[in-house]
């Protein structure tokens, strides 16, 4: 039993990849000696940068280094696995062979499937340890000593603190923010933080660094509050009501009334319209001042094309767009702009001279200057036109402290009285525990109203308790960043006013601990996240095809090869998509979207294994666990199933699929010979796994690098500003380029990997004409099936997105380069697709990689080059000279070259062993012995 | 050198349809699995290659049929050497290997279609020859299935039409009957007589003896990549003075006492 259980064990290891998928015929050792070359290669160049800052001063540079690290390798680990599953992915279950050869002999089925599982489960270990053995060298060193980013710690609780005493307090709590070198506050030299604080009528503000009592901040997204205030304001005035539809606010004409319920001010200003967080006609000029540019025109030009529909149960979505509509369609009711309507009826009856949307050269002296959050250096401020209602005003502490009183006491201010109270009536949920009023979001749990705002150069947060009669406003002159932010601060002044224990205001970002300890800690940490993450996309592969096991047979060998490929394709694509981290506050941004993607659910179980886990990682470590429990219990239902349900049926049914519904028609590919030769390919491509696969390999690769240069902008809607779908630009012309090129060469790889060897001496038996026949029929080859339907699917796209006489230019250069690398791939191939051996191991991959890699850099060349000849006619017409010149030249040479071929189309055949190949008893297995060679006996 | 029974049999059929190996040799690696293989196939003539497993037979085939290139010696069709223009005559050439090898993915009537475009014959004509040869060898209602999930027997059938698909002059079969059926192998056994008769030049190998007694007029035996015997039927057994090829072919052929052989084997497995 045990030693049945070794044999199958050996015997299914040895056979868990798929190798002819990788290397028919080929030298698989070297292959994998070249494979693992390019992955010393990557990892070598993934861990410098984090080996070299690792010693430097903990800041937020160097922490989000490390995490990109080691996001990086957790994902890269994943998708490493993931390709693996898919290569194994007949071997990982019991096939038909197995089942055929062992069922005769005395097996038990039971051994038969541990021998399976055991060999999976090695062959994946095996995976995970090659891939990160050589990096795991240095990562525990380095990641221990990495910034961290502890949760925080709460200062004692002192009774509750009144605000005329506040002053000594905060200045002892806020000692922890100060760099103790300098004095200065740690978040940089030239950083600057206003506190104002209301309690019971009583007022006071608190400067720290370059801040002063007058300095006027950019407030960011607190405008919408005021936004909000403007229209229980213009409600309260009868000139607009809450439920009236945004479309009869803007000029006639801009949107056609929607067939259903239409979007109203009340929906915009609870961030219910279900509008996207930034329109997508938002193209800045100059990208630090990137609202200055985007004018009403281009906001009714996206409200025109968008609609006014309101969705049948909009979500909670916050909406910078949405805010700005609000704010530009009160200011059209009213026949004035946002600034001085806001003057006219906020500003002006609260008396807070200091709070403006549009600056007057005496408040503009006044502006405290902004620094980046991550860079530290100075940055613009920003200017808004359309959207101001969503993040135009700038002012200072004293006013919001007016603005904050109004909020407790509306009974003070008869003008705005019932606006105010208005404004604070809860509409719509956000999330559990928290509903939205107008702008203002009301957390249960603590009972305040607040909203915080954040602009390059500034972050703020304003809130107010109307039970308990106090507010407070923190505005911080730096953009978004972790070391300190306004909520943390706001968090400890409300705190210390209840007399809770009090977020600490030290800095969060820590060096790591370093020494055995550490070390060994992080390597652990690293192995077991590694482990884990490998563990959990494999187990996933073997749930689904688990459950597509309870299929019928048929069916499930039907859907088994899609699946294969679906997954192939999940897994790059999910890789290239997921939106990387620039700044760890992008983390924040995105909350959402991370807790879907499991490369970060084990980076954040990464983070808790190896040291203090930040408090924004917490909730991805649960759903770490849990996932990996829940694959895990998939995994072994899989093998029940197959178990119970499959192991029997596999030798019932055959593997064979009926024909019912296969393609039959192919087109012709020109004459006769063309016409074989071409339906040949496309017949094969379609049924056979290996080279779908291959095909889809390339392919994958090239659109998940397009997608990850053109930025993905469908996951990154928060970094609008960078966002270049319907802009000629740069990096989408690379990616159309990169895209064309992947199809073409993928091509071309696939048709040099062999369908069946033996099957060959069919092509040589016919009399094929010679070579130049067969280049051409290749050449309708690569043109049919990848040049064109590459070429068609970017026509979709641009002839979508772009001006047409853009798009039908960019696509004749598109085509040229197609044409230019389907030529340049057909050098020395006089062969027949899918008939001759191609032998990876004399490949060079490892060089092709880093040619591959230089070259992108090329690309970006050419494409830059590119979009400057789209708009130079002259240019443009010699750059189509240029190409046609080049491929003409180079299709000439393949013809000469192919004339000149005397010995025809090229065939490799199966090298036979040297048994087989004297054909000497080898159907009995038997080895002829040297004498009976030497003997001939002769009657 | 080898004792040949009989003399190479020259009669005065027109040159353009006789098959002749002149002193055909292959060695790998300096082995030789076929040396100095002469001898003459004629037009309406069924020519039997005999052998024991591994003789050479499957190579000699391979060799007329232009797969492999003798190290020495010369194929003459016609009286032309084969590799004077190869696509001539492999438009004239049938050849049906030895092992089934096929494009699996494809079904029967898709790999007959890509061999009659290959072979550039005209579409409508040979499209209706495809369908009479599936009709015929009772394919027909499988022809849409792919050819991995063929029999052996389906399969040869399958490599039978497309070596006969565009009326080739010379046909190569390398024992065509394995595998199939008996009423196929009849029909077979006819096919390959009509074929002669209607003027091919047919050659080819089979370990069913009494097939061959039957159909062919010559037959070729070949020891150890030598050619042992090269006669008709009749001279060879008034020769060897013996009443039937399985004894002829034992007596020049096999090697072994195979009674004492399967004595050995009893023995061996009740020990």
């Amino acid at each position: 039993m045990k030693g049945q259980f070794q044999v199958l064990y050996r015997e299914f290891l040895f056979r868990v990849v798929d190798l002819e998928i990788l290397a028919p015929q080929g030298e698989i050792s070297k292959l994998l000696g070249q494979f693992a070359a390019v992955l010393v290669f990557v990892g070598f160049w993934v861990l410098l940068p984090a080996v070299i800052l690792s010693n430097g001063s903990p800041s937020e540079g160097t922490l989000l280094l490390t995490w990109t690290t080691q996001h990086f390798i957790v994902a890269t680990t994943m998708l490493v696995v993931g390709l693996f599953a898919v290569l194994s992915w007949e071997s990982m279950f019991p096939d038909r062979r197995d089942v055929m050869v062992l069922s005769p002999l005395p097996v038990r089925e039971r051994t038969l499937l541990l021998g399976k599982v055991a060999a999976v489960a090695t062959a994946l270990g095996i995976t995970v340890l090659c891939l990160n053995v050589l990096p795991s060298l240095v990562a525990p060193f380095v990641f221990s000593s990495a910034p961290t980013l502890p949760p925080p710690k709460y200062d004692p609780a002192v009774p509750p603190v009144r605000v005329a005493a506040f002053k000594d307090v905060l200045d002892r709590d806020m000692a922890a923010a100060l760099n103790p070198a300098t004095g200065k506050l740690a978040l940089g030299d030239d950083a600057g933080i206003s506190i104002g604080i209301v309690e019971h009528g009583v007022c006071r503000v608190f400067t720290y660094g370059t801040a002063n009592s007058n300095s006027i901040f950019e407030i960011g997204s607190v405008t919408k509050t005021f936004t909000g205030l403007l229209l229980a304001q213009m409600a309260a005035q009868g000139k607009v009501s809450l439920d009236e539809p945004v479309r009869e606010l803007l000029p006639k004409g801009t949107v056609k009334k929607p067939t259903g319920a239409e979007i109203t001010l009340v929906d915009l200003a609870t961030q219910h319209s279900g509008l996207p967080s930034m329109p997508d006609n938002f193209h800045p000029e100059d990208k630090a001042n990137p609202y200055a540019d985007y004018r009403a025109e281009n906001l009714y030009a996206f409200i025109t094309k968008w609609g006014v529909a309101r969705p049948r149960h909009p979500s909670y979505l916050y909406s910078n767009l949405g805010f700005g509509l609000l704010g530009q369609a009160l200011a059209n009711r009213a026949g004035t702009t946002y600034s001085k309507l806001l003057s006219l009826e906020i500003t002006q009856p609260l008396r807070m001279d200091d709070t403006f949307a549009s600056p007057s050269a005496e408040h503009a002296k006044r502006i405290i200057q902004g620094y980046d959050g991550l860079a530290h250096g100075p940055v613009p401020g920003w200017d808004l036109e359309a959207l101001a209602g969503a993040g135009a005003i700038r002012s200072s502490a004293h006013d919001l402290l007016q603005y904050l009183e109004a909020q407790l006491h509306p009974e003070k201010f008869p003008r705005l009285s019932a606006a105010l109270r208005e404004s604070h009536r809860l509409q719509a949920d956000v999330s559990p525990g928290r509903r939205i009023a107008l702008a203002w979001v009301r957390d249960a749990s603590s009972g305040i109203f607040a909203h915080a705002g954040a602009t390059a150069g500034y972050t703020s947060y304003a809130f107010f308790h109307p039970e308990g009669d106090y507010g407070a406003v923190v505005l911080i002159n730096t953009g978004p960043n972790l070391i300190l932010n306004p909520q943390q601060l706001a968090d400890h002044i409300r705190q210390r006013l209840t007399g809770a224990p009090a977020v600490s205001l030290v800095t969060w970002i820590k060096g790591g601990q370093s020494g055995i300890w550490g070390t060994m800690r992080s390597l652990g940490a690293y192995w077991t996240t590694l482990f884990a993450a490998g563990a959990f996309v494999f187990c996933c592969v073997l749930t689904l095809q688990g459950l597509a096991q309870l299929l019928p047979r048929q069916a499930f060998l039907r859907v088994s090869s899609l699946l294969q490929l679906a997954c192939f394709c999940l897994c790059l694509l999910v890789y290239f998509l997921q939106p990387p981290f620039a700044k760890p506050t992008e983390l924040l941004d995105n909350r959402e979207l991370l807790s879907w993607l499991p490369s970060y659910w084990f980076f954040g179980l990464f983070q808790a294994l190896n040291g203090p886990l930040p408090p924004l990682l917490a909730p991805l470590v649960q759903r770490a666990w849990m996932s990996l429990a829940i694959s895990a219990c998939g995994a072994a239902g899989a093998y029940m199933i197959c178990y119970f349900r499959t192991l029997g049926k596999i030798a019932e049914q055959p593997d064979i699929l009926p024909a019912s519904r296969r393609l039959r028609w192919v087109p012709p590919f020109g004459n006769s010979l063309e016409s074989a030769i071409g339906q040949f390919a496309v017949r094969t491509l379609l049924r056979s796994r290996q080279h779908r696969v291959i095909l889809t390999f390339y392919l994958g690769a090239a659109l998940g690098l397009a997608f990850f240069i053109s930025k993905a902008p469908l996951l990154g809607q928060q970094g609008a500003a960078t966002h270049s779908w319907y802009l000629v630009s740069t990096p989408l012309l690379m990616s159309s380029i990169l895209v064309m090129c992947g199809a073409a060469v993928g091509a071309r790889v696939v048709f040099s990997l062999p369908m069946e060897l033996r099957a060959n001496w069919i092509f040589r038996v016919m009399p094929t004409p010679g070579a130049s026949l067969c280049v051409a029929a290749n050449r309708r080859l690569l043109y049919g099936l990848a040049v064109l339907p590459a070429g068609a699917a970017m026509a979709v796209l641009f002839f979508c997105i772009w001006p047409w006489r853009v798009a039908a230019a960019h696509l004749v250069m598109l085509g040229l380069i197609g044409i230019l690398v389907s030529e340049l791939s057909l050098r020395n191939f006089q062969k027949i697709p899918f008939t001759c051996a191609y032998l990876p191991g004399k490949s060079h991959f490892h060089m092709a990689v880093v040619i591959f890699l230089s070259l992108m850099l090329r690309f970006e060349n050419g494409a830059a080059f590119e979009l400057g000849a789209l708009n130079d006619p002259a240019l443009y017409a010699a750059l189509v000279a240029i190409l046609v010149t080049l491929a003409g030249a180079i299709r000439w040479r393949r013809a000469v070259q192919a004339k000149s071929e005397e010995a025809g189309v090229q065939f490799e055949d199966e090298p036979e062993p040297a048994v087989l190949r004297l054909g000497l008893q080898h159907r009995d297995g038997v080895l002829p012995t040297n004498s009976s060679l030497a003997v001939s006996r002769v009657p | 050198m080898a004792q040949t029974a009989g003399l190479a049999n020259v009669s005065g059929k027109p040159r353009h349809s006789v098959l002749e190996l002149r002193r055909v040799t292959k060695l790998y690696s300096s082995i030789p699995a076929v040396s100095d293989v002469s001898f003459i196939a004629h037009a309406g003539e069924i020519t039997g290659y005999l052998g024991p497993n591994s003789s050479g037979k499957s190579t000699t085939l391979k060799i007329i049929a232009g797969l492999i290139e003798p190290t020495d010696g010369t194929v003459l069709f016609g009286g032309e050497p084969i590799q004077h223009n190869r696509i001539q005559y492999k438009q004239r050439l049938g050849y049906v290997p030895e092992e089934p090898h096929l494009y699996s993915h494809l079904t029967g009537l898709e790999y007959l279609t890509m061999v009659a475009q290959l072979r550039g014959l005209p579409r409508k004509s040979s499209a209706e020859k495809i369908q009479g040869l599936l009709r015929l060898f009772s394919l027909y209602g499988d022809r849409h299935l792919s050819i991995s999930s063929y029999s052996k027997g389906m399969r040869q059938k399958v490599l039978l039409s497309a070596a006969l698909l565009h009326n080739p002059d010379l046909i190569l079969l390398d024992e065509p009957f394995s595998g199939l059926d008996v009423t196929s192998a009849l029909v077979m056994r006819s096919l390959i007589r009509e074929l002669a008769m209607r003027g091919k030049v047919v050659v080819f190998s089979s370990h069913e003896l009494e097939t061959v007694e039957r159909v062919c007029s010559h037959v070729v035996i070949l020891h150890r990549g030598k050619i042992v015997a090269d006669d008709a039927i009749e001279s060879l057994r008034t020769l060897m003075a013996l009443p039937t090829l399985e004894e002829i072919f034992s007596q020049l052929a096999v090697e072994q006492d195979t009674e004492a052989v399967s004595r050995e084997i009893a023995n061996l497995i009740l020990a």
